[in-house]
């Protein structure tokens, strides 16, 4: 698989296009080799997830948001990159947060906690520029979950 | 885009999901289920078939259905879910809270 770059600058349709991109490699048998269906689809959760919570939450300070994704293949693994130009925020400390407080049968605040569960190797740190970088790897392992309470 | 809910009983509506529940429309969804609860609906078939993303506040969405629901001794199911909702599922084991059924119809007879 080549290396794909998309840059977005609508937040309004930002989800929608990466949601074709993914439809592209599942439904027209453009699937990268080695890398499984659900493996895509874990990926495009992850994805959806943090896009979700720069759309929502993120602090662009009056700058024109542009989010740049990079996907490329290791082996068997789908890596991504997502640089955005907001001011960003301790994401392992949101993550450590939202497990504390996480409620029976949440309304909320599962999202993050689902890109980590999809996700290996996740990093949120400045790139210069005023910019941020989400990395992370999905590979083909079917044994993850998200432990949520149900009781 | 709005949900299209169709009525088997008085107490059981199948809920179309469509391509999406996440978190552009959750609160759309919540609303659609609340007004059905209101006119006595208690059994809830959620149909997935074409349904290409589920994601946290959409999941969220249905767990405050559940909540609303289960203490009336009423049930949501999941029926004709899609690969990507089944990733979900097993992500987050919700299938130890909804069952699940192959397709909207089987769901049907067991709830109605």
């Amino acid at each position: 698989m080549k290396p794909v770059k998309h840059v977005f600058e609508d937040l309004d349709t930002v989800i929608d296009r990466v949601h074709d991109m993914f439809e592209h490699w599942v439904g027209n048998g453009n699937r990268p080799p080695g890398i499984t269906d659900d493996t895509l689809y874990r990926t495009k959760l992850a994805v959806h997830e943090w896009l979700a919570n720069l759309v929502q939450h993120a602090d662009f300070d009056a700058r024109a948001p542009q989010i740049a994704i990079e996907f490329f293949q290791a082996d068997d693994q789908l890596r991504c990159t997502i640089d955005d130009n907001s001011k960003g925020f301790d994401l392992q400390g949101q993550i450590t947060f939202r497990k504390e407080v996480l409620d029976k049968l949440p309304d909320r605040g599962m999202g993050l906690l689902m890109l980590q569960t999809c996700t290996e190797n996740l990093t949120y740190s400045p790139v210069g520029d005023e910019r941020h970088r989400l990395a992370f790897a999905v590979s083909n392992d079917e044994n993850l979950w998200l432990e949520i309470p149900f009781e | 885009m709005s949900f299209i809910v169709d009525a088997q009983s008085e107490q059981t509506v199948t809920v179309r999901i469509g391509k999406a529940l996440d978190f552009r429309n959750a609160a759309e969804f919540k609303t659609a289920c609340q007004d059905q609860v209101r006119d006595g609906a208690l059994n809830f078939i959620l149909d997935f078939s074409e349904t290409g993303i589920l994601d946290s506040t959409g999941l969220g969405s249905i767990f405050s259905l559940y909540r609303q629901v289960s203490p009336l001794n009423g049930q949501v199911v999941f029926a004709a879910v899609s690969r990507p909702v089944q990733v979900v599922v097993q992500l987050t084991r919700t299938y130890k809270v909804f069952r699940q059924f192959p397709t909207v119809d089987a769901a049907r007879e067991a709830l109605v």
